[in-house]
């Protein structure tokens, strides 16, 4: 279980980071 | 503000908003790919819980594979026909490829390791060079993009990496077949159908859905992101030249 919990906390914080990290660019480039 | 920067300007807002509304649709997809992964598909008899982590890794490699054949195609346009919008789409794609390929590389140590109590510095695998290598060579694209003088030289040394990168691509598919290391062959295109119960195979199938969805968002937000950039070296290059002497006054 702990495998397991831990190859999800991995993959939702790498695409969930991208994904916000990918929207906060997209509104803050249009402030520029 | 003219009346044409101003309706220029509305129109980019709105485009963001709806690519934010779809970021939010893939978020709440992603969420039923969790429901189908931890609720709907039954435990697996032999490996238990660690199992589960097979639906995001298989979608998340199928995923990271079809970014690369965007790549391709993109570079190709570009070396073909000079396309800009292909050059971006590359550049966009090679980004969500890479997260792809590190969730993938990542979801796939964590679990062979206490299903084959498996140490990647003493056993050799070809599943795990091959993507290993897949992970550097796009790095490397969107490296030579970053640190190479923006301009045409640029995209075609990158387009040029997004062609012959790609050879990698089957290299890995096809990796577990011609070396029969230590990661299982195929399990979803076995021969004779999925080696899998059928509620394992719609879970997978929604993830999938889900993913490819997620992954297609990011292209768009990432291709929108990269525009701007580009917009933004074109106007400090027109400045450059417009601060620069003219030539009859040199």
């Amino acid at each position: 279980m702990t495998y397991l919990i831990l190859g999800y906390v991995i993959a939702v914080v790498i695409l969930g980071g991208f994904l916000a990290g990918s929207l906060v660019q997209l509104h803050h480039r249009h402030h520029e | 503000m003219t009346e044409a920067v101003r309706i220029s300007a509305d129109l980019e807002r709105a485009e963001n908003r709806r690519l934010t509304a779809l970021a939010g649709a893939a978020v709440a997809g992603m969420l039923v790919a969790g429901w189908a992964i931890f609720v709907y598909a039954p435990q697996d008899a032999l490996q238990g819980p660690v199992q589960r982590i097979f639906y995001l890794h298989v979608a998340s490699a199928v995923a990271a594979f079809g970014c690369f054949a965007v790549v391709l195609l993109g570079s190709v346009a570009f070396l073909w026909r000079g396309s800009l919008v292909g050059d971006r789409l590359g550049r966009a794609a090679a980004h969500v490829g890479l997260v792809f390929t590190t969730v993938t590389f990542l979801m796939g140590v964590v679990w062979a390791k206490p299903i084959w109590n498996w140490d990647p510095t003493r056993t050799w695998d070809a599943r795990l060079t091959s993507t290993a290598a897949l992970w550097v060579i796009y790095a490397g694209y969107l490296l030579v993009r970053r640190f190479a003088p923006p301009g045409r030289t640029a995209m075609r040394l990158a387009a040029v990496v997004g062609v012959i990168g790609f050879v990698d691509v089957p290299v890995v598919y096809f990796s577990v077949e011609w070396w029969r290391t230590l990661h299982p062959g195929p399990v979803l295109t076995a021969s004779g159908g999925p080696a899998m119960p059928a509620p394992m195979v719609v879970a997978y199938l929604v993830t999938q859905l889900a993913v490819g969805f997620l992954c297609g968002v990011l292209v768009a937000v990432q291709y929108r992101v990269q525009a701007r950039r580009d917009a933004a070296v074109a106007r400090a290059v027109a400045a450059q030249l417009e601060l620069a002497p003219a030539p009859e006054a040199r």
